[in-house]
């Protein structure tokens, strides 16, 4: 089935919200499902992952912040988390465009960590460059992505170098987007959807009477 | 701190617009009022400018009311189509509920003109509402029920030669309701960014207005169908004035009221466009004897609406009486009050002679009559109700955590006022039902589900941040207080992204004992313009939309080709 980009960010959100990410974390959660799709890339499988493990990732801590190297603590590092603090980071000098590059040991899911990147980048309008042990991507309001890009960020667990290039963006103001949203299978759906589940309070006699008003006849 | 100054414009005295801490309360968000900047009338008002052009393409109903009808409007670039599917419903599924699986008609509006497969394919889905699929090719997706109180009489007087009682048409005022009118990207449709660039879908929700626009022609359209079948040559078909005097009804429960605590940089932008076309009108120097004659029509006509407009609830009820007392006495004061146009600022005057002597209900009516004559001075605000909604608006994590206290004891000091340690503070809980995956509000120290609450109730989530902070030093970074505290991080976002925006926030305690759902409801409908608020209980109500308007052939011309089966 195919998903527009607001229904994969909605599940994303809900998904990570049932798994045990904070509101504000699960906001980030689909927000990079969301770019992902616009990239014509099926996030399901990193966002599953993610959220069956989300108890056990490591977070990272003030202080590897201010070495540059973020997730020594042996678990793989939460990539939504790490995204979300380098974008909070922004500008300052233990961020991105501080004079040295971050390292992230041992990402888990990487791919999830790409749009929350390339969003930071295309908001201070300067590009960032993502190396891996097999790859190299420059990012700062990337367009849709060709999936050979982004196979070996794909990878489960990659240790991931951020380092601001010295030229601006080479992509422009407008974000193309891919021209369809990617499909995801029924499967993958309904298991994020489980996740999202436990989001919601199951219906009890008291509820169904007084939750939604009603108790009083509906049709006229 | 926001300007809350109306930008200047030549000849007019400067008002200033009403502050946030009395626009933004429950009680005056629930006596809220249809304006001529709502949005269903934004979108009268370009069809007609742009001379837009309407048919009824296809009409293709049996004698039960069994088919599909497509109705096309023509504007200047582009199409519209509504494509409605009539359905023969037992009246045992009949539901007003949004959690009903049956309805006597579904309806999606199409962009463009839709080909016989694109029929075939709506009409493989558009039946099943949530439990379909439609594509970025459909604007919106809905539903509407026959009144069971008007509908088959309408249809039996019709049948027989006959007009409907009037009384009968003002009780219930629509011959179908809504009962969810679903838009961007919901369930495949297109999403608003890839829309909203086009001018005439700029304002907000005009699609949504279009399709129930279209829907109240396919109503009154489908009991003249019912009519001729049943009555053959001694039907006859609903009279024009009648007909003009019904709407589209719709049953709203707990699913709009978030939306307004969801997107507080629209909520700011749609009510930073009303209190600015007030202040601009308030600050005419000059009215003219034409104007106030104009002014006392309007106020007989908001009389009309007051009396013809029912409710059985006992709040509301007690709101319409203050309501007619209200008009009565602007009636007279209009009337009988000596030199309204001598005096200085005299729409001010009578602003203010407002404020001192009318109710909320009567004030918020003001509001809209005064500004209904005033198209010229106001109408270009419409372009200010978009707002630019980043789905999650970046964090500016070096703010220093001492800067964000006193924003909020600056711009929330409304949300510190309330004591949560009481129980009354945080009775409510809002969640969503895992069976119906819809909103609810539950009673938190009588019911299970807390511990999944949704994020609504500002006033608290504001409350723990401010108190969390105060563990750290007042130059802690944000970005540090967010990494130890996670669960702070969507208000946080909130207070920096709503800095300036302060018609965002609903000055009110959102899970408190005495919250009124309908209130917030009511408000949102307000800007939809809607009118005839009938509250079923304290979670949802009974309204109409485009009741007293224009139909399509009112202000479109016939497109030329277009199938005519009336």
């Amino acid at each position: 089935m195919q998903l527009n980009a607001g229904e994969w960010a909605s599940l994303g959100i809900k998904a990570a919200r049932g798994a045990g990410y904070s509101w504000g974390l699960a906001e980030e959660f689909g927000a990079s499902l969301a770019i992902l799709a616009q990239w014509g890339i099926n996030g399901a499988g990193p966002a599953l992952a993610l959220c069956a493990a989300q108890a056990v990732l490591g977070l990272p801590q003030m202080t590897e912040i201010d070495v540059g190297v973020w997730g020594q603590a042996g678990a793989p590092l939460c990539p939504v988390t790490a995204g979300a603090l380098i974008c909070d980071l922004g500008t300052s000098p233990q961020g991105l465009l501080g004079p040295s590059p971050v390292t992230l040991a041992a990402v888990a899911e990487p791919l999830m960590l790409l749009p929350l990147v390339d969003g930071l980048a295309a908001r201070v309008g300067r590009a960032v460059q993502i190396t891996t042990p097999k790859a190299a991507l420059v990012f700062g309001g990337l367009g849709p992505l060709a999936a050979r890009d982004i196979t070996d960020f794909a990878d489960h667990a990659r240790d991931c170098t951020l380092t601001l290039c010295a030229k601006p963006s080479p992509y422009g103001a407008t974000v193309p987007r891919a021209p369809h949203p990617p499909q995801i299978t029924p499967e993958a759906y309904a298991s994020l959807d489980r996740f999202a589940l436990a989001t919601t309070v199951p219906a009890t006699a008291q509820s169904r009477e007084t939750g939604a008003g009603a108790g009083l006849s509906d049709n006229d | 701190m926001m300007d809350r100054t109306a930008p200047h414009i030549m000849g007019l005295a400067p008002i200033a617009l009403r502050a946030p801490n009395t626009v933004m309360r429950l009680a005056r968000m629930g006596s809220a009022h249809p304006t001529r900047l709502s949005f269903l009338r934004i979108l009268l008002r370009r069809i007609e400018t742009e001379g837009w052009r309407f048919e009824r393409r296809s009409f293709d109903l049996d004698e039960n009311g069994v088919g599909y009808a497509v109705y096309c409007l023509h504007g200047p670039k582009r199409s519209y189509s509504l494509v409605a599917f009539a359905h023969d419903l037992p009246a045992d599924q009949r539901s007003d509920r949004v959690i009903a699986t049956a309805w006597d008609a579904t309806f999606t509006l199409f962009d463009g003109i839709p080909t016989a497969d694109d029929i075939t394919r709506l009409s493989a889905n558009v039946p099943l509402q949530e439990a379909g699929r439609i594509s970025p090719r459909e604007l919106s997706l809905s539903r509407a029920n026959r009144s069971v109180r008007l509908f088959d009489h309408v249809v039996a007087r019709l049948a027989t030669g006959q007009q409907p009682e009037r009384d009968a048409l003002d009780e219930v005022g629509y011959l179908m309701r809504t009962t969810a009118v679903y838009g961007s990207s919901k369930f495949g449709a297109a999403e608003n960014a890839d829309i909203a660039t086009r001018p005439e879908l700029c304002a907000p929700f005009q699609a949504e207005m279009m399709s129930v626009w279209l829907t109240r022609s396919f109503t009154i359209d489908l009991v003249n169908h019912l009519a001729r079948a049943k009555g053959g040559a001694e039907a006859t078909t609903l009279a024009p004035a009648l007909a003009r005097s019904l709407g589209v009804g719709n049953s709203t429960g707990l699913g709009m009221a978030p939306f307004l605590v969801r997107h507080p940089a629209l909520l700011d932008a749609w009510v930073r466009v009303r209190e600015t076309a007030l202040a601009r009108v308030r600050g005419q120097r000059r009215m003219s004897e034409a104007d106030l004659r104009t002014l006392i029509a309007g106020c007989e006509a908001a009389r009309d609406t007051g009396a013809t407009w029912r409710s059985s609830h006992p709040v509301q009820l007690a709101k319409l009486a203050d309501l007619r007392w209200d008009l009565e006495k602007l009636h007279h004061h209009l009337t009988t009050g000596r030199g309204h146009c001598a005096k200085d600022l005299p729409w001010n005057a009578i602003w203010h002679w407002g404020e001192a002597h009318l109710s909320l209900e009567g004030q918020e009516m003001l509001l809209s009559i005064l500004l209904e004559p005033c198209g010229a001075l106001i109408d270009d605000l419409e372009i200010s109700l978009r707002a630019d909604e980043p789905p999650t608006p970046p964090i500016e994590g070096q703010a220093r955590l001492g800067d964000l206290r006193r924003a909020i004891e600056g711009r929330y000091d409304w949300a510190l006022s309330y004591d949560f340690s009481t129980q009354e503070a945080r009775a409510r809980f809002w969640y969503v039902s895992e069976e119906k995956l819809e909103p609810r509000l539950g009673a938190r120290f009588e019911e299970e589900g807390a511990t999944r609450e949704a994020p609504l109730g500002i006033a608290y989530l504001i409350r723990q941040a401010y108190d969390a902070m105060a563990a750290y030093p007042d130059a802690t970074p944000a970005y540090a207080f967010l990494l130890a505290h996670p669960e702070h991080r969507q208000i946080l976002r909130r207070l920096q992204w709503l800095e300036g925006r302060e018609y965002g926030e609903i000055h009110e305690n959102l899970i408190g004992a005495d919250i009124l759902p309908i209130d917030m409801m009511r408000y949102k409908l307000a800007f939809f313009g809607a009118n005839h608020f009938d509250p079923r209980s304290d979670k949802w109500l009974r309204i109409s939309l485009f009741a007293g308007q224009v139909f399509p052939e009112h202000i479109c011309a016939p497109a030329h080709g277009g199938a005519d089966a009336a």
